[in-house]
């Protein structure tokens, strides 16, 4: 379960994210949606413990990430803005670090390496560096390594970003059994279409505040739209 | 420190670093062209003090381009982000990174040693200077690879780019190289105080060895001690600054 408990923090004097409060359930799909700039990459960065709050604070799981980081990412698996990669590694070798540095090794990593693999159809480009990744595949390896300890909750930062059709499926297809497997995911995205299909619960946000949060339907209906994209515009307006 | 996160972070640094053939061509240009010059100027009496000065230049350029890499690359790749979302401390990261940059420094040093044994025994050198020499030079130099590897991994982690590092990095290189000229021409009586001092220390034990004096072991222990203490504080503050939003988020 991921809180946040009125969440303060800004950038050279400007709030970027001010009083957030939301909470992302287990065996949930949680959206994170706003207009460029609205605070949800800081948001989740806070969640990461990636940045400290001026006030309020995330729980990750309980655990509060500004006072105990490395427990919070233990509970968490995170795909934010950064998508670098290491020109010199293979997708595998990638993987094998990243779960190494999670505590993963011998058999149980090689066997979550070859699932990940054939889930997000990597194979092809599993013993290639990654040097020359389409903007797809280096989507397709953060999205990997952001889940290769199988985590409890999961901070998805646009993850359909440069996604191919098979792909955008094979990640529903994860996101999906996340959630079915009782893990809580949070995710921003701008793709409506996308979130009112996969999410449970959105919570909208604008100029670093909640505006609203609820089921997509109720949000709908809430401000007589006729799909969540137009329920967004009339939220964030 | 954890010590299953710096060897999983060493031995991925490691293996990246070797896969950088550029890089590590650059890098060995340094160890060839020293032992070089001194072979083509033996018959000049003072040929082997330049000597010295390449093995002060090649255990920092051995580590510059995997420091540059390591660090200002992580930063310009933005690939820092998703390894500091790793339940690991940023001392157990720079520390793995550290040790690689050592490995990389000591190469350089090893093979601009191996030049010049080959250049000792290919030339009438080896009539002045003995190749038991080079194995001294081997331990007089060594406190130089941590302490090499930490400033430049330290001066890496101000650059947003490898490009902007590189630029770092060049201001760096010529402190051996100066260190190197000036100690030759206005040679500093050795003692345990001036020993301690990176690169002047170095230096002056390596010219003394040139002349056949082999160092005091009192020496070496200064030497060696300054340098750890040093290195130690460069490893240490380039973890702090891994706990700076701009370090992180500032490409």
């Amino acid at each position: 379960m991921i809180q946040t408990n009125s969440l303060r923090k800004s950038f050279a004097g400007r709030p970027a994210v001010d009083g957030l409060t939301f909470s992302a359930e287990d065996g949930a799909i949680t959206g994170l949606v706003g207009p460029n700039g609205s605070g949800k990459t800081t948001t989740l960065r806070l969640i990461a413990g990636l940045l400290r709050p001026e006030s309020g604070r995330a729980l990750v799981s309980g655990v509060d990430p500004a006072q105990d980081p490395i427990g919070a990412r233990r509970r968490l698996g995170a795909l934010t803005d950064g998508l670098g990669s290491y020109p010199r590694l293979t997708t595998r070798e990638h993987l094998r670090y990243f779960g190494e540095l999670r505590g993963m090794r011998g058999p149980e990593l090689e066997r979550r390496i070859r699932f990940l693999l054939d889930l997000f159809d990597m194979e092809r480009i599993a013993d290639r560096r990654a040097l020359g990744f389409s903007q797809g595949e280096r989507m397709k390896l953060a999205l990997a390594r952001a889940v290769i300890n199988d985590p409890p909750n999961i901070v998805l930062d646009e993850p359909a970003n440069g996604l191919d059709v098979a792909s955008t499926r094979a990640l529903r297809t994860l996101i999906g059994s996340l959630r079915d497997a009782g893990k809580c995911v949070l995710l921003s995205s701008h793709l409506m279409a996308e979130v009112a299909a996969i999410c449970d619960t959105v919570v909208v946000v604008a100029r670093g505040k909640v505006v609203a949060q609820g089921p997509p339907d109720e949000l709908t209906s809430a401000t007589n739209a006729r799909n969540l994209e137009e329920a967004f515009v009339e939220l964030t307006a | 420190m954890n010590t299953r996160t710096w060897l999983v972070v060493f031995r991925k640094e490691v293996l990246d670093g070797m896969r950088d053939r550029r890089s590590l061509f650059s890098a060995m240009m340094f160890c060839w062209l020293g032992p070089l010059m001194v072979g083509l100027l033996w018959k000049q009496p003072t040929a082997l003090v330049l000597l010295p000065g390449f093995l002060l230049v090649t255990a920092f350029t051995g580590a510059m381009n995997i420091a540059n890499d390591s660090m200002a690359g992580e930063r310009e790749r933005g690939s820092l982000e998703p390894l500091l979302i790793n339940p690991l401390l940023p001392r157990d990261l720079v520390f793995g990174k550290w040790l690689a940059v050592c490995v990389f420094s000591l190469l350089g040093v090893v093979l601009t040693l191996l030049v010049a044994l080959a250049v000792l025994y290919s030339t009438p050198l080896h009539n002045r200077m003995p190749a038991s020499a080079l194995l001294w030079m081997l331990v007089v130099t060594l406190p130089l690879v941590p302490f090499a590897a930490g400033l430049d991994l330290l001066i890496c982690t101000f650059a947003r780019t490898p490009k902007e590092g590189n630029s770092y990095l060049g201001v760096v290189l010529l402190a051996p190289m100066l260190t190197g000229m000036l100690a030759e021409f206005y040679p500093v009586p050795l003692r345990a105080a001036v020993a301690a001092i990176p690169l002047l220390g170095q230096q002056r034990m390596l010219s003394a060895l040139t002349h056949g004096e082999i160092p005091h072991v009192a020496w070496l222990l200064a030497s060696g001690a300054c340098a750890a203490l040093l290195s130690a504080a460069a490893v240490a503050a380039t973890a702090r600054m891994l706990n700076h939003e701009k370090v992180v988020f500032g490409r």
